[in-house]
């Protein structure tokens, strides 16, 4: 993971509503912070990334290619953004409002972002 | 007996520690105008209600034996003029439809902090306030709007609901279980109902359909709440940041230039039989994508604890779509945008 990923992904942890986010790079790898380890562990953060590439590759089989998408559960949201260039992102956020504005925050900066350089 | 006590509220929860928190806090904040009556099992509730004349009853929906749901409805048929109110420690769409249906006034999540009682006793002194009226009434805090157009929807009335503060500020006209118009302030349509649906607070009555001056909504009722959802998300999120609210006396807010066509729609059940579809290309595949998406949030939920799945939202290249399941049926729109937005 570079440097730029690895700052801009550590430097958002403490945005509101913010339980974590994490970032993929085109090869797989990947890096994840969480806001609080005790209610999201970077692990499970990880394990959410993962399962996000498996759905997005099913989407993309059945002619779903969306620029972002947003999983909305009761008490948060699950966020993913993919660049042309294949670095994917997922944020986890609360629900209140701060929250949802926080990922379309998180998405611009992302999609802006040039991570693989 | 408190001789000064206007209300007789009664509570029933088998949490013992609850209910000794409810009856000192709320005996102290009612300054002494609540007779409280706690009640650990629902036959105790039952033996108070023979004795007293209960304004309100509070009731938890985890009771063993007779589930709040259950105890709820049967209170409605003995005790119709009652006004209930159902509390739970984790609220969802599910429960709340439930309790809805049951005949609660009133459905409120358990607080966890004091302020959060404090929050409760405000509601409960306002559902203690309202005054009988025939029809349905509410009032637009935990008990949402959306629920009550779902159903009206679902059971196919016809109606029209009026929100309104101290004056009739928006009406939503239902008929046949269709959305067929909305107006509010100087808007009418779309816009209408998704300003309306994002009000603050208020409160609304069902009152006796009549048919609107015009018809401004079409399209399938399922659709026209998701979007309005989806609304209301943007709405708080941006009001957030820039201060931005609905003035409830007038439903101002800033202009939405943007406009949305409907590309797609299906509604199924979860077992792909098809109850409506309009413009979907090859409805099998959709429906089992839909499946896949209520699998592939199962599986997220289980890797973090977010609650009930409500929906997946997709920012599609010139569009959106929605996919959700609720009530044992899978929904999916898709629109594109079609003017004023990027």
């Amino acid at each position: 993971m570079n440097d730029l990923a690895s700052k801009w992904i550590a430097d958002r942890s403490a945005l509101p509503g913010m339980i974590g986010c994490g970032v993929s790079e085109p090869g797989g790898n990947c890096l994840c912070q969480s806001a609080n380890e005790l209610i999201c562990p970077s692990g499970k953060l990880e394990q959410i990334l993962h399962q996000i590439v498996g759905a997005k590759t099913r989407l993309a089989a059945d002619g779903v290619s969306p620029l972002w998408q947003t999983w909305v559960f009761a008490h948060g949201k699950i966020r993913s953004a993919t660049r042309p260039d294949g670095w994917i992102m997922v944020a986890v956020v609360n629900e209140e409002p701060a929250g949802a504005k926080t990922l379309d925050t998180l998405t611009t900066e992302f999609l802006a972002l040039a991570p693989g350089n | 007996m408190n001789n000064q006590a206007q209300h007789q509220v009664l509570f029933v929860d088998d949490d013992g520690d609850f209910l000794k928190t409810v009856g000192d806090l709320f005996g102290t904040l009612s300054g002494g105008s609540w007779q409280i009556h706690l009640a650990p099992t629902t036959d105790r509730a039952l033996e108070i209600l023979k004795e007293v004349s209960v304004d309100l009853v509070v009731v938890d929906i985890k009771m063993p034996v007779l589930d709040g749901v259950q105890f709820v409805g049967m209170l409605q048929r003995r005790y119709p003029k009652m006004k209930r109110a159902m509390l739970t420690a984790f609220a969802d769409e599910e429960k709340r439809t439930a309790s809805l249906a049951s005949g609660a006034d009133l459905f409120i999540e358990k607080p966890r902090t004091p302020d959060g009682l404090k929050s409760v006793f405000a509601m409960l002194g306002e559902l203690l306030q309202w005054e009988s009226r025939d029809g349905f009434q509410g009032v637009l805090r935990r008990v949402g709007l959306s629920d009550v157009i779902q159903m009206e929807c679902l059971a196919r009335n016809s109606s029209i609901l009026e929100i309104y503060n101290q004056h009739v500020i928006g009406r939503v006209y239902i008929e046949d279980g269709q959305l067929i118009h909305a107006a509010g302030g100087d808007l009418t349509g779309e816009q209408a109902l998704q300003k309306l649906l994002s009000l603050p607070g208020g409160s609304f009555e069902l009152a006796q359909f009549e048919a609107p001056p015009k018809q401004t909504l079409s399209g399938p009722w399922e659709f026209l709440l998701m979007e309005a959802a989806r609304v209301r998300d943007e709405m708080a999120a941006n009001g957030a940041a820039a201060g931005l609210e609905v003035d409830p006396q007038t439903l101002s807010a800033p202009a939405d230039t943007s406009a949305s066509r409907l590309e797609e729609t299906l509604i199924c059940f979860s077992s792909g039989e098809l109850l409506y579809e309009a413009q979907c290309a090859d409805v099998a595949a959709r429906a089992g994508w839909l499946q896949s998406v209520v699998d592939q949030a199962g599986q997220l939920g289980g890797i973090l604890p977010l609650g009930n799945f409500e929906r997946l939202e997709l920012a599609l290249p010139g569009g959106r779509a929605v996919a959700l399941a609720r009530g044992g049926r899978l929904v999916f729109v898709r629109v594109s945008h079609t003017l004023g937005d990027a």
